[in-house]
């Protein structure tokens, strides 16, 4: 058996745990640059507010519905969802991480037949809600396709859903359309509709070769997986990245060198800090900037290019020697650039030996300094110590005006009580 | 004993640049340490403080109401809430859309937020749902200097 655990509204539900204000309000949550809605809580469906809406479109609307708006808090979110799966851990040995807000849980040490799996659900659901704070659905059904369907069914109950008999099985594969389905996009659910397939239970009991013939092994396997037969088993983690990209759209649009070359510098930091984190060391640096793509009256313009170092290193200030270079080649004067990026790549693990060997004496206690960098920032927030191209003030950075304070990550953010 | 290569810099005719950072080799020689054999983890306040990493989220006193409890203002809480809320617990409750630190009493009928200072008066809950536990304090931290 497995089970699929999926956070609530996970980004509005984040925002309300330090906040029992906002217990029952209407939440939504903007992407980054405060574009547009990429999260609500239910109250925020209830109104009818819809994923990725435009902000503008809507801000007065919200303003009037007394709708409490966020711009996005990745380190907020990232804490709580290592909370979420690290609690997951302790209740089930066997965890896959599918997404921020999303895990699969192997039941295996669970036989079959002879265990109370709705009492096991309704555990892993109030142990995580009670430890972190974060509401959660859980579906358990014999296959991972099934227990995602299991979980959509959850959602339209008591955020726990069940399917073991074949009786209930068949109820809910034919009350779901193709559409619910996980891995089945659009196209291919009207495809399937031309041959009259519109709901789960057709799909598991369609002929299967033909399916894998006239379509993919894919739609076979989930067709495998519906009828309750075991196709997937959990992912391992991945395998540590082999590039590392940055970047950002501007706040507003950059025309001076000076400006470009802090946002380069900023980028290039984070994103030696990600190598860093994995535990790698990159040989290849790219830094690219464009123009808006959209605006027909703005001339459009993209530009990039790589350096190559000779012996892999993680230290962010040889990368960013490289990318200032890199932006002096590659600047043009009388553009407005809209978006930045940096990109680490030819990225291998971090050899000790290898490294030591042949590294620069002016870099050469290049891991000690940097981990001391990590660790000073990780301790006092993001950009306590930085390298000073990045710069103090920022005049493009990324708008994010509607930030909740990072509750969990950082010292002089913690919450307070009376 | 270290030895020093220079560096250059290459420019590849599609643009691309190579860089050869300057190099050294350094030879360390000697003994190594005789208690490197020896060498334990140090103490960590964390394993004392912390039961359940996952569950504990770190707070600060801001008021008075526990002072006579020995809880002042300004000191660090730990708050875990992975904890089932026993009676006298240093808990924080929700109160009026508000989280505040108080200390629990379930003897009565009636569960009683408690302050521990004269100034601020005990809280009387109508009954047991109206209390909202979000968690339990298992330790305070204050600092002196």
């Amino acid at each position: 058996m497995f089970a699929h655990v999926d956070c609530n509204s996970f980004y509005a539900s984040c925002e309300k745990v330090f906040r029992p204000d906002l217990r029952d309000k209407a939440v939504v949550v903007l992407s980054n640059n405060d574009g547009c809605l990429i999260a609500r809580s239910k109250e925020a469906k209830q109104l009818g507010y819809k994923m990725g809406e435009p902000y503008f479109k809507v801000k007065e609307q919200l303003q009037r519905d007394g709708v409490v708006v966020f711009s996005s808090n990745y380190a907020l979110y990232q804490d709580l969802s290592n909370r979420v799966m690290a609690t997951l851990e302790l209740i089930c040995p066997d965890v896959e991480v599918y997404s921020i807000d999303e895990a699969f849980l192997h039941l295996k040490h669970y036989p079959y037949a002879c265990n109370d799996f709705d009492t096991y659900a309704s555990e892993v659901k109030h142990t995580v809600e009670k430890h972190t704070g974060i509401p959660v659905g859980v579906g358990i059904a014999p296959t991972k396709t099934l227990s995602k369907l299991a979980n959509n069914w959850a959602k339209k109950q008591n955020g726990l859903c069940v399917i073991r008999k074949r009786s209930q099985l068949h109820y809910y594969l034919e009350n779901t359309p193709t559409s619910d389905i996980w891995g089945i996009g659009k196209r291919l659910t009207q495809r399937l509709e031309r041959l009259g397939i519109t709901n789960a239970y057709q799909l598991a009991y369609a002929d299967k070769k033909w399916l894998r013939k006239h379509y993919s092994v894919m739609l076979e396997r989930t067709a495998r997986e519906l009828s309750g037969e075991r196709c997937y088993d959990l992912e391992p983690p991945p395998a540590p990245k082999k590039e590392i990209v940055v970047s950002r759209s501007f706040g507003k649009r950059i025309t001076e060198k000076s400006d470009l070359k802090q946002a380069v510098a900023t980028h290039v930091t984070r994103a030696c800090e990600k190598l860093r984190s994995q535990d790698s060391h990159a040989k290849r640096i790219s830094v690219f900037f464009r123009t808006g793509m959209f605006n027909d009256k703005e001339e459009k313009k993209s530009r990039h290019a790589s350096m190559l170092v000779v012996n892999p290193t993680a230290d962010t200030r040889i990368f960013l020697k490289l990318a200032m270079q890199l932006v002096e080649h590659l600047w043009l004067d009388g553009f407005r650039w809209a978006k930045a990026g940096v990109m680490l790549t030819d990225i291998s693990d971090n050899n000790p030996y290898q490294a030591n060997l042949f590294c620069n004496l002016d870099y050469k206690n290049s891991d000690k300094l940097m981990g001391v960098l990590d660790a000073i920032n990780q301790r006092y927030g993001s950009h306590s110590a930085i390298i000073a191209s990045q710069g103090i003030d920022k005049p493009w950075s990324m708008s994010r005006d509607m930030l909740s304070p990072c509750y969990t990550t950082k010292l002089s953010d913690i919450p307070v009580f009376s | 004993m270290s030895f020093k290569f220079l560096y250059k810099v290459e420019l590849k005719e599609d643009g691309e640049k190579i860089y050869i950072p300057a190099t050294d080799g350094i030879v360390q020689a000697g003994f190594p340490s005789p208690a490197a054999d020896y060498v334990q983890q140090n103490i960590c306040l964390d394993d004392i403080l912390i039961k359940n990493p996952h569950a504990t989220y770190l707070g600060r006193v801001g008021g008075e109401s526990l002072r006579d409890y020995g809880i002042f203002s300004g000191d660090w809480l730990l708050v875990d809430r992975s904890l089932e809320p026993l009676h006298d617990n240093i808990v924080i409750a929700l109160v009026d859309g508000e989280y505040t630190a108080k200390q629990l009493d379930l003897r009565g009928k009636r569960p009683v937020l408690k302050a521990h200072n004269p100034d601020f008066p005990d809280i009387h809950l109508k009954d047991e749902s109206e209390l909202l536990i979000a968690g339990v304090v298992r330790n305070s931290i204050r600092s002196f200097l």
